[in-house]
């Protein structure tokens, strides 16, 4: 991002910024960002939100999954100027009071975490499905989360907290 | 990768954004799933972008006096798909919408963007860098096809599958352009060239969809094969709407429509000449769906051979057959005109 607001450096390109308001866990915030800025580039970016991750780019690995009023979206593929108004909800939003979220207990106690790459757009996309669907079945679950992709492939143990933390699972081994 | 640069809009109204879209080397932007993976792999560089989510009302599914139903092409494919209206009376527009890249791209894409979708090519959707090592195909302005070798024009599949459906139903489309608004059927929509797919010109928006009433006595159904089960195109989609006689079980009317098999949706229209006025019975769907198979000219494309394909027209044709005669059979008694 170069040259600051009123334009100190390079007086003669125009500012072509937007104002964006937005409410990103829970706060609201307003920046003026460039209209070529993605909501994954602008939370990581200029609110310095790294853990919903940059990795197909292209919307078809589910890294980047963030939920926008509460449905789940490839933030890769949204324009920050496109979030005006709404609710944007990150992996670092989830935890309240440094409590963890069910979903996040459920992924340690399980050991859904492998590598952690894609588990904040397991967790939000698992939030989402559960906040519309408390008790899914094995394969909504499945269904859920076919939207992202895990490298590790160790889909089972995320399925197994995801309906663990939905109440509908077996409980983790001690 | 990062995003060229563009002008941007936000037009309150149709009016302002057909303005804007006059302009040169300016481009609509809804719901953005396939528009910015083209910018972003320099694809297509266009100087401004108008974001027609800012019009207000253009996301609304409302019933027509008619019966029928006139969707907004700002409706996400989601809307579209869990919307009662659309659920109850036209389910396999309903199916196809939530099939679109599943599970996640219905809640960003949207009906319009799905209409206007591009042609999809392996050459041609690639990022400029992997594009440097051929030349340019038709698309790209060039003289060659690199699917079909010595093809004389463009082979880009369409693969939108909400648009099957939508021309088994007899959907109609609103243009909106700075002289004002045209309607046509949207099959009349699509030009059958891979390098311009539809008739859209500049300063042109895709303003309205509308799906006549259902005729009496129909039944409908939209299969997808895909490679993936999630986040994938078809290989081939088969819309199939049957409307039978309620005093003998006859065909009275069939509408078969394929996507991902040309360059444009493709009637089917010997199948749908077998079927129409026949007794249903399991001769006559495999005679329909045989012949479904054969008027298509299918290339290798996109990792499947013509030959599989063809395969997957002749399956699902019989499926979809199968299925419609089904449902037409649980439904005669139950009610009047049932659909």
């Amino acid at each position: 991002m170069g040259g600051g607001v009123g334009g100190g450096v390079g007086q003669d390109v125009a500012d072509t910024r937007k104002r964006l308001t937005v409410t990103v866990n829970g706060r609201q915030c307003s920046l003026m960002v460039e209209p070529n800025r993605t909501l994954l580039e602008f939370l990581r970016e200029d609110l310095g939100l790294t853990g919903a991750r940059e990795a197909c780019d292209t919307g078809g690995c589910g890294a980047c999954t963030v939920l926008v009023d509460g449905r789940p979206v490839y933030s890769c593929l949204v324009l920050a100027v496109d979030c005006q108004g709404k609710d944007v909800l990150t992996i670092e939003g989830l935890a309240v009071d440094g409590r963890l979220h069910p979903l996040q207990q459920a992924f340690i106690d399980h050991g859904a975490v492998q590598c952690g790459f894609c588990t904040p757009g397991m967790i939000l996309t698992a939030k989402a499905l559960l906040d519309e669907n408390p008790a899914p079945t094995d394969e909504e679950v499945r269904e859920a989360i076919a939207g992202n992709i895990c490298r590790c492939t160790g889909y089972v143990k995320i399925i197994e907290a995801i309906r663990a933390a939905g109440g509908t699972g077996k409980p983790a081994c001690t | 990768m990062r995003l060229p640069r563009f002008e941007y809009s936000e037009p309150g109204t149709l009016e302002e954004a057909c303005s804007l879209l006059a302009q040169a080397d300016t481009k609509v932007l809804a719901g953005g799933t396939e528009l910015l993976v083209k910018l972003k792999q320099k694809t297509i560089t266009p100087r401004a972008l108008v974001n027609i989510k800012s019009i207000p009302h253009l996301d609304r599914i409302e019933e027509t006096e008619d019966g029928g139903l006139s969707i907004g092409p700002a409706t996400t494919l989601h809307a579209a798909a869990t919307s009662p209206l659309v659920r109850d009376r036209f389910g396999l527009v309903a199916e196809a919408a939530a099939a679109v890249g599943k599970p996640r791209i219905p809640y960003m894409a949207t009906l319009g963007g799905n209409l206007c979708l591009d042609g999809r090519c392996f050459y041609y959707n690639q990022s400029l860098l992997w594009k440097q090592s051929l030349p340019p195909c038709y698309k790209d302005g060039g003289h060659l096809c690199h699917v079909v070798q010595g093809s004389d024009h463009c082979n880009a599949l369409f693969v939108a599958d909400t648009v099957p459906p939508l021309i088994a139903l007899g959907a109609e489309v609103t243009l909106t352009g700075v002289d004002g608004e045209t309607r046509m059927p949207l099959e009349d929509f699509y030009t059958g060239r891979g390098e311009e797919v539809n008739v859209l010109q500049p300063g042109q928006v895709l303003s309205r969809i509308r799906i006549p009433a259902p005729p009496p006595y129909s039944t409908g159904v939209y299969l997808k094969h895909s490679l993936r089960e999630a986040i994938d195109f078809a290989v081939v989609g088969v819309a199939l709407l049957l409307t039978v006689s309620p005093e003998d079980g006859t065909c009275r009317d069939a509408r078969v429509v394929l996507g991902s098999v040309a360059t444009r949706p493709l009637r089917a229209v010997a199948a749908e000449a077998a079927l129409r006025g026949k007794a249903l019975d399991e001769g006559l769907v495999r005679t329909a769906a045989t012949l479904a198979a054969k008027e298509t000219h299918p290339v290798s494309h996109l990792g499947v051979s013509a030959t599989y394909k063809r395969r997957v027209i002749e399956t699902l044709t019989k499926r979809a057959v199968r299925q419609a005669w089904r449902q037409a059979v649980a439904g005669s008694g139950s009610r009047e005109g049932w659909r």
